[in-house]
């Protein structure tokens, strides 16, 4: 397995700046500003098949070509730290233990794509993180890697951080600029895309910490080199939080098109106590679950759309078969209802409706009909809302019922919830 | 133009428009509630969904760009079952409260709900509820003096926190909460007090924003719609007015793009509770032994007719008097002159009785003396550059306010704003000057210098160059380097308007400083230019119909000089009467004849002589000199009580006719209710009492006949046609339309410094306030629970120096006067000035005026 991210993670102290440029850092910075023009590194990037690790997948150099050369607004890079999928804790190791590989990309990406200025948009509720990245931004300032003239090379770069509020919907890139920008975190309609009229209604470019933490690797070792790893289709490496009914839960990083198998048994350790799997959420809460018979699917972006669900952002959350089904739903779904930013119609009100009827379900009070009002509500908020967090909010409704309609039967004939583990929701 | 199907029929639309303007250029209906024509779209409710061919998913159509060749249906299978979705989801937490919601009859959401014909709910679930207290029904909240919030209608559109902020610049309304908890409330619990407060009730597509008025006062559909427009400020807003029998409901907007853009202020929108008030007169009256009682309207028209024989055949016509209303209609006003001009014979009439220093009447004839706004209000888009001078636009012309700040958020039109004060439009403003009270002629001149060119000869040059920045900087208190850089900014806008108000008109030197303001337009060009002037903003309703009208000593109809031939000859045959061409008494002299007994007869229609005349011990003192005084009127005003005979007038809303707003818009306004209790339209009154006099000239049953005379005799008018007026109005042009070929020669305007007195440290300035207007709106219940007291605003180190405190009450103190007020400390005003409003009757601040001081003097004390 090849280490990029997280080459380094376990170093001593590696988030303060001597031991990170100790440890090879800042030299894709120096190479990038002494050897390549900004249009040379998006060039590479796009070759290299660099795609978000936050969620969505979008080519990352085709994202940073889509913003205007000839624009005489002021561009910006924002960094998405809001890592608040549920299982989902990539990001927050990468910004606790080893920041600069972060800020790192950050100003290459900054400088590829022509900003001056780049904000660094933490989730609030990462104190640790926040504390270490403002220090490495102190820090780079302070060695010149951040500031007017860096490195000699007359580019300029001013980091700003700020911490959002605390709201799930701020991932979502317009609602991070919403957010940014002082305004209450409610997703923007699209287009116009934010590479066109983002923040400030200037050119923007919003990536992931992730992401970003695979560019300096990239500048340094080319994109031939980054090519070679993974799949084809899905390049590079990816970090997987794994985490619920596990002997070994953590971040692993691993090469794109591995097994999911090899990540829950080989690496994971298995099922605690040695209990049966029963379900797996591949990629965060916004993605279908997958069963034991997927278990070989290979854990690349193509791989797990044929699979039926998503890589999404590489939070596995693994369930034994003690886990109700309905409850998970019911959890996740409290979940979407608290998160939805209210904006629009679907999201705002069929959540809580679904939420609803789950709980009813859960607690004895469901009809049969209510399964196949649920798909309906479903129905009634897929593709209709402004940005991802309705369809996300339908997944595991559907997807739970795909596989386990018979356990949303079994709540009605019974008059509840048969597994004995209860869960207190808010 | 893009060209795109909706529902197979072919349309183009400009490049950018939406689908939806697509489909409702074609009359497609497409319902919709978060979409407004003016806000910003936003998709949130979804109700808009259309299909596109060839998208896999439903589109929401107000903020789908229509893209060359787009088939779009609105009416197909998909896209109804699409919107029946987003119904159901919008009714699963509202309350469905309607038969006792205020919304019911005239509610989007019941009306969509309607039309997509979903008549069942799969949703079994409790509703969201929001609170606001345990106990609580119907889970209202006041929210401000005149609004309350039924949250738990809300289908969060957002369109009333879009509204405040696109529009007014207002964050007192907010959104807070997230997801079902979205909550509209206001800001820190403030109430919500903004001046277009009121337009959030009307957009609000549910019961959610109701106003305090109208809530479980009558069903709309009870209710007739009358088109008015307001009889407040100059601005000519139109309005719609909901009556039922002989009351007055509510008022609201009625769309006119050219004006208003379908946003009216809460002056407008709550004032007209004016026209049921119980204080209104009710019957004419007639002063026996010092008390005004009750009579007939025969009684009084023959006294007046006969003491009218009386007085003409025993002094002459110069023994009487009339002094008209910028408040009446141009058919009261046209009346009113023609009766004294013919019936009495004598041109002493006058309007304009708030004016210590009067300017010339206005002249059709050159440039500098039109004193009108030579520009409209959908031009402050189009301009380049906005100088406002000496207005607190937000007070006195909330609607030009609106445009302005338009201008500035949408088309980056730098705002400059010369001031003595601060205002609440200074936000907006890329340049404030605050130049010291009195000095704003030496800044227009140094202005003048800074930008001289060859327009101006040797002399002008030699002369202005004695205002050099240093030291009018001396003088202004304004910084030299600011007034060059404001005379290069002004010099090279490519278009630049001029908006001169309230505090210019009263100025003490008025003329001197729009005579500069016209050289400096002139030096930079603008006099010239299209989308450029420079513009006087009169202050009401009909200020400039009444100026049109020629209730003016020196005036006939059309700004037209008495002793224009031609002119003179086509009146005097359309009115059969010989007019005289000497000209007559303007209000000081006509106050003057009084005193001196000259002036035997006074008849004043709908102006509140006592309250408005600066100099209110004077104007007391005359009134009851006056040998007979009729005085026409709606409520018994300081004036009226003083008056021999008293005539109930009916208001804005009791008659039809036509006003002229600030921007020359003629606008024709239809009867609400039928005049209150006795009372009439003023023309009415003195058609009857020339009627009752036998002249068979004033035969007039409508007022379409009077206005069909305006329009066949004022040349300014010539041309507008009573039945074509239709809901937006028109402006006359005349004159102005030719303003850019004018020629126009500069002035020297030279400063006359203001003497300060002995003693009196504070100069005194008055004005409107944002929730008022004159002294009319004083009656107004609605706005009075918005602000009903008066206060003296002053400067902060100021008051501190006396010891004095936020609602401390002070004495204002005169050579002439002394009153009795609360202080209000604030940091808008410069050191040695004080703010009192205008609009209470309680305050009598013209007892401080003296009409012979053109600077009004006070000294402050703690009471």
């Amino acid at each position: 397995m090849t280490k990029i991210v997280f080459k380094n993670i376990d170093k001593p102290e590696q988030y303060k700046i001597e031991n990170y440029i100790k440890n090879g850092g800042y030299q894709g910075l120096a190479k990038t500003l002494k050897e390549y023009k900004p249009a040379d590194i998006i060039e590479m990037v796009k070759k290299s098949g660099l795609r978000g690790r936050g969620g969505a997948g979008f080519p990352t150099g085709l994202k940073w070509g889509f913003i205007p050369k000839d624009s005489k607004k002021p561009k910006y890079l924002c960094v998405n730290a809001d890592e608040s999928e549920p299982g989902t804790f990539k990001d927050r190791e990468i910004m606790e233990k080893d920041p600069h590989i972060s800020i790192e990309g950050a100003i290459i990406a900054s400088y590829a794509i022509g900003a001056n200025v780049c904000f660094y948009y933490i989730r609030g509720e990462f104190v640790l993180c926040a504390q270490r990245i403002q220090k490495a931004i102190e820090e780079a300032y302070d060695k010149g890697y951040l500031g007017k003239n860096i490195l000699g090379s007359g580019y300029n770069l001013d980091m700003y951080l700020y911490r959002g509020a605390g709201a799930y919907i701020c991932g979502e890139e317009t609602a991070l600029l919403e957010s940014l920008e002082g305004k209450r975190g409610l997703a923007r309609v699209k287009p116009p895309f934010p590479a066109v009229e983002g923040l400030y209604k200037s050119p923007t470019v919003v990536n992931n910490v992730e992401t970003l933490a695979n560019v300096p690797d990239i500048v340094l070792k080319g994109a031939d080199w980054f090519l070679s790893i993974g799949t084809a289709k899905s390049p590079g490496t990816k970090i997987f939080s794994l985490s619920g009914h596990i002997n070994k839960p953590g971040n692993y990083e691993l090469d794109m098109g591995t097994p999911l198998r090899h990540l829950i048994y080989d690496l994971g350790g298995g099922i605690k106590d040695n209990r049966k799997l029963k379900a797996i959420i591949p990629g965060g809460p916004s993605v279908p679950i997958l069963t034991e018979e997927h278990l070989d699917v290979k854990l690349d972006f193509e791989s797990l759309v044929q699979a039926g669900t998503m890589l999404g952002s590489g939070g596995v959350i693994v369930m034994d078969e003690t886990t109700c089904m309905v409850k998970t739903a019911l959890i996740l779904m409290n979940f979407f209802k608290h998160e939805s930013c209210g904006k629009c119609t679907p999201c705002r009100e069929g959540t809580v409706w679904l939420y609803d009827i789950l709980y009813r379900l859960e607690h004895g009070e469901g009809k049969k009909e209510d399964i196949d009002l649920l798909l309906k509500v479903c129905e009634n908020i897929g593709g209709r809302t402004i940005c991802a967090l309705g369809d996300a909010a339908i997944v595991p409704v559907q997807s739970t019922i795909k596989y386990f309609r018979e356990e949303y039967i079994a709540h009605v004939e019974n008059r509840g919830c048969l597994t004995p583990f209860k869960f207190q929701l808010n | 133009m893009v060209k795109i199907n909706v529902d197979g029929k072919p349309v183009e639309v400009e490049e950018g428009q939406t689908v939806l303007q697509a489909a409702l250029k074609l009359g497609i209906y497409c319902p919709t509630f978060c979409w407004h024509e003016k806000l910003e779209p936003i998709g949130a409710c979804r109700i808009c969904l259309v299909e596109i061919e060839k998208s896999p998913k439903l589109a929401v159509s107000c903020i789908t760009k229509a893209m060359e060749g787009m088939n779009v249906h609105v009416s197909s299978p998909k896209a109804i079952d699409g919107r029946k979705g987003v119904m159901e989801m919008l009714l699963v937490n509202h309350p469905l409260d309607c038969p006792t919601c205020d919304k019911g009859g005239e509610c989007d959401l019941q009306d969509v709900a309607y039309y997509v014909k979903n008549d069942r709910s799969r949703f079994g679930e409790p509703k969201r509820r929001f609170l606001t207290s345990a106990r609580s029904t119907f889970d209202e909240k006041q929210i401000g003096p005149l609004m309350y919030l039924t949250m738990n209608r809300c289908i969060a559109c957002f369109k009333c926190v879009r509204m405040l902020k696109e529009v007014a610049g207002e964050y007192d309304l907010g959104a807070f909460g997230r997801g079902v908890f979205t909550e509209i409330d206001v800001v820190k619990d403030q109430p919500i007090t903004n001046e277009f407060s009121g337009n959030t009730v009307e957009i609000c597509p549910v019961g959610c924003l109701t106003s305090k008025p109208f809530r479980y006062a009558v069903r709309t559909w009870l209710t007739q719609k009358k088109s008015s427009v307001c009889g407040f400020c100059s601005d000519g807003c139109n309005l719609t007015l909901w009556v039922g029998g002989d009351k007055i409901f509510r008022a609201t907007s009625r769309k006119n793009d050219a004006v208003d853009e379908g946003w009216i202020c809460d002056k407008g929108r709550y004032g007209y509770d004016i026209v049921n008030h119980s204080d209104r007169i009710k019957t004419p009256l007639i002063k026996k032994n010092g008390k005004l009682e009750p009579a007939t309207w025969e009684e009084t028209f023959d006294l007046i007719s006969n003491k009218i024989k009386e007085t003409k055949d025993k002094f002459g016509p110069d023994a009487f008097a009339g002094i008209g209303s910028a408040r009446c209609s141009n058919e009261d006003n046209y009346l009113f002159q023609k009766f004294f001009r013919t019936v009495v014979g004598t041109n002493n009439i006058d309007h304009r009785v708030a004016f210590k220093r009067l300017l010339p009447s206005p002249s059709s004839s050159s440039i500098e003396n039109l004193y009108t706004m030579t520009n409209s209000i959908e031009e402050l888009e189009k301009t380049k550059m906005i100088v406002v001078i000496g207005c607190d636009i937000t007070s006195e012309h909330p609607i030009i306010g609106l445009r302005i700040k338009k201008a500035v958020n949408n088309y980056a039109t730098p705002l400059v704003l010369i001031n003595s004060k601060k205002t609440k439009l200074n936000a907006w403003a890329k340049t404030e000057i605050l130049p010291k009270f009195g000095t704003e002629v030496a800044l227009i001149n140094s202005l003048c210098n800074a930008a001289l060119n060859q327009k101006a000869d040797q002399g002008f040059k030699d002369w202005v160059k004695t205002y050099s920045p240093q030291k009018v900087s001396e003088i202004t208190g304004v910084e030299a380097n600011a007034i060059s850089k404001l005379a290069e900014e002004i010099s090279s806008a490519e278009r630049c308007i001029f908006l001169l108000g309230r505090d210019v008109l009263s100025h003490p030197q008025n003329q001197e400083l729009i005579d500069a303001v016209y050289n400096l337009a002139h030096l930079t060009g603008a006099l010239n230019k299209p989308h450029s002037g420079v513009n006087l903003l009169w202050e009401y309703n009909n200020s400039q119909g009444a100026l049109d009208m020629g209730v003016l000593p020196d005036r006939l109809p059309g700004l037209t000089p008495l002793n224009q031939a031609d002119y003179l000859q086509n009146v005097e045959k359309v009115w059969q009467s010989k007019i005289s061409t000497k000209p007559g008494f303007n209000i000081h002299q006509i106050l003057d004849g009084i005193d001196k007994g000259e002036v035997k007869f006074l008849y004043v229609m709908e102006e509140n002589l006592v309250s408005n005349y600066p100099d209110r011990k004077y104007a007391q003192a005359v009134l009851a000199k006056a040998a007979f005084s009729v005085v026409q009127e709606i409520f018994l005003s300081e004036t009226a009580q003083r008056a021999t005979v008293v005539l109930p007038a009916a208001s804005f809303a009791e008659k039809e006719g036509t006003f002229t707003s600030v921007e020359r818009r003629v606008q024709k306004f239809q009867r609400g209710v039928r005049p209150q209790n006795q009372s009439k339209p003023d023309w009415q009154i003195i058609s009857m009492l020339a009627l009752w006099m036998d002249y068979e000239n004033f035969n007039y049953d409508s007022t379409e006949k009077i206005s069909t005379e305006i329009f066949s005799l004022v040349p300014s008018y010539l041309g507008l046609d009573y039945k074509k007026l239709g809901n937006n109005g028109a402006q006359w042009n005349g004159f102005v339309s030719k303003k850019e070929a004018m020629t126009y020669s500069l002035k020297k305007t030279d400063l006359k410094p203001i003497q300060s007195e002995q003693g009196y440290p504070f100069i005194l300035t008055t004005g409107n306030l944002v929730h008022h207007c004159g002294t009319l709106s004083g009656y107004s219940e609605n706005l009075n629970l918005v602000v009903n007291e008066s206060f003296c605003e002053m400067n902060q180190q100021d008051a501190e120096k006396l010891g004095i405190k936020t609602n401390d009450e002070i004495w204002l103190e005169s050579a002439s006067g002394k009153i009795k007020t609360k202080a209000k400390l604030s940091s808008n005003l410069q050191p040695g000035m004080v703010f009192v409003p205008i609009n209470f009757k309680e305050l009598e601040v013209n007892l401080l005026m003296d009409k012979d001081n053109l600077v009004d003097w006070i000294k402050i004390s703690k009471v």
